[in-house]
């Protein structure tokens, strides 16, 4: 994937806004999918991705232009994602019986599927229902790099730049993911179902 | 190269992530070794399902971010100036309770000081007058008061 682009430095403060507000709109839906593969839920990822265009706009000076600029605010999500992963992290080791009912709705109403009969859509939106959630159960870095590379097709290159560690780590990291996901899919379906995909 | 090590790379190889030279020794091993053609095959599908999957979850935001984000940015301000008064507000009221709680702590100190050279001058021989046993009464009343909280 192509996301490189350079640009000359805004001057003023209302060009400044300007040149955001039109980076934003470039980027938006790329970064809503990417935060609603990381936490599996609609309105997490929203104020997720909130949340990184605000601080990609009060840390905007730091964004070096010969760069791409959805990269730069890839990593900003990262960061705001492992602080609130923390947190949450935290408040379930101090309130442990803290209930997470919101984290229901997010298959059954984003799936589209056309042209399958009825009996193969539940069967397909069951596997990725566990899909799911092996790969919310993955430890953080793991799922990291899973989704970069598997779900958004990014090259390990721009994975360990986004996510700031070594292309090596990238890549034993997304190898174990790989192993872990594929075990426990096929301790469920069978040694057979990821065949069907291939 | 034997089956663990090819199994190791073939994560990588997928990806096309691997030297020529690394690429040509897998697709060597890979011609006649049907276990690991069986292990890509299923890695190959497992690839496949994550990309179906981000494929067809058609999830949009509900929010408008790049329409909203000045809006959010200004009221992200205002909960933050909010908060910085509260906190200064808090910390202000609480400098002067401790200041006010000193002035008291040796007010008292004085009048402890006060009852005790009264007890001492009139040691047998009470000789006071109307003002001295008022003053002696108001220090009694304050310590004991005072007394009743544990100092620092």
């Amino acid at each position: 994937m192509n996301r490189t682009e350079v640009r000359s430095l805004p001057v003023s403060g209302v060009e400044d806004a300007i040149w955001f507000e039109q980076k934003i709109k470039e980027c938006e839906k790329n970064l809503f999918r990417f935060a609603f593969h990381l936490t599996g839920n609609k309105e997490k990822a929203e104020d997720l991705v909130q949340e990184t265009f605000l601080r990609a706009f009060q840390y905007r000076h730091s964004y070096d232009h010969t760069r791409s600029f959805e990269n730069w605010v890839y990593a900003i999500l990262f960061n705001v994602y492992r602080q609130r992963s923390r947190k949450e992290r935290i408040i379930r080791f101090i309130i442990p019986w803290r209930s997470q009912d919101d984290e229901e709705e997010r298959f059954e109403d984003c799936l589209e599927w056309e042209g399958d009969d009825p009996e193969k859509f539940t069967l397909k939106k069951q596997v990725l229902r566990d899909l799911y959630a092996i790969i919310e159960k993955l430890p953080t870095p793991m799922k990291e790099v899973m989704v970069l590379c598997d779900f958004m097709d990014y090259s390990y290159e721009e994975a360990s730049e986004i996510a700031r560690c070594p292309i090596g780590t990238v890549r034993s990291r997304l190898h174990r993911a790989r192993k872990l996901v594929r075990a426990r899919l096929e301790e469920v379906y069978g040694e057979e179902i990821l065949s069907l995909w291939s | 190269m034997d089956c663990e090590r090819v199994r190791q790379k073939l994560s990588a190889y997928i990806d096309g992530d691997l030297t020529f030279a690394e690429k040509e020794r897998i697709e060597e091993h890979l011609r006649f070794c049907i276990s690991c053609q069986k292990e890509m095959r299923k890695l190959l599908g497992l690839k496949n399902l994550l990309r179906i999957t981000y494929t067809i979850l058609a999830i949009e935001p509900k929010r408008n971010f790049s329409l909203h984000w000045q809006e959010v940015l200004q009221r992200k301000s205002w909960q933050r100036a909010f908060l910085f008064s509260l906190t200064s507000l808090v910390i202000v009221v609480s400098l002067c309770g401790l200041v006010m709680w000193r002035n008291a702590q040796e007010e008292v100190k004085g009048l402890r000081e006060e009852m005790v050279s009264v007890v001492a001058l009139s040691d047998g021989d009470l000789d006071l007058d109307r003002n001295d046993l008022h003053a002696f009464h108001h220090s009694v009343k304050v310590v004991e008061f005072v007394e009743f909280f544990p100092e620092r």
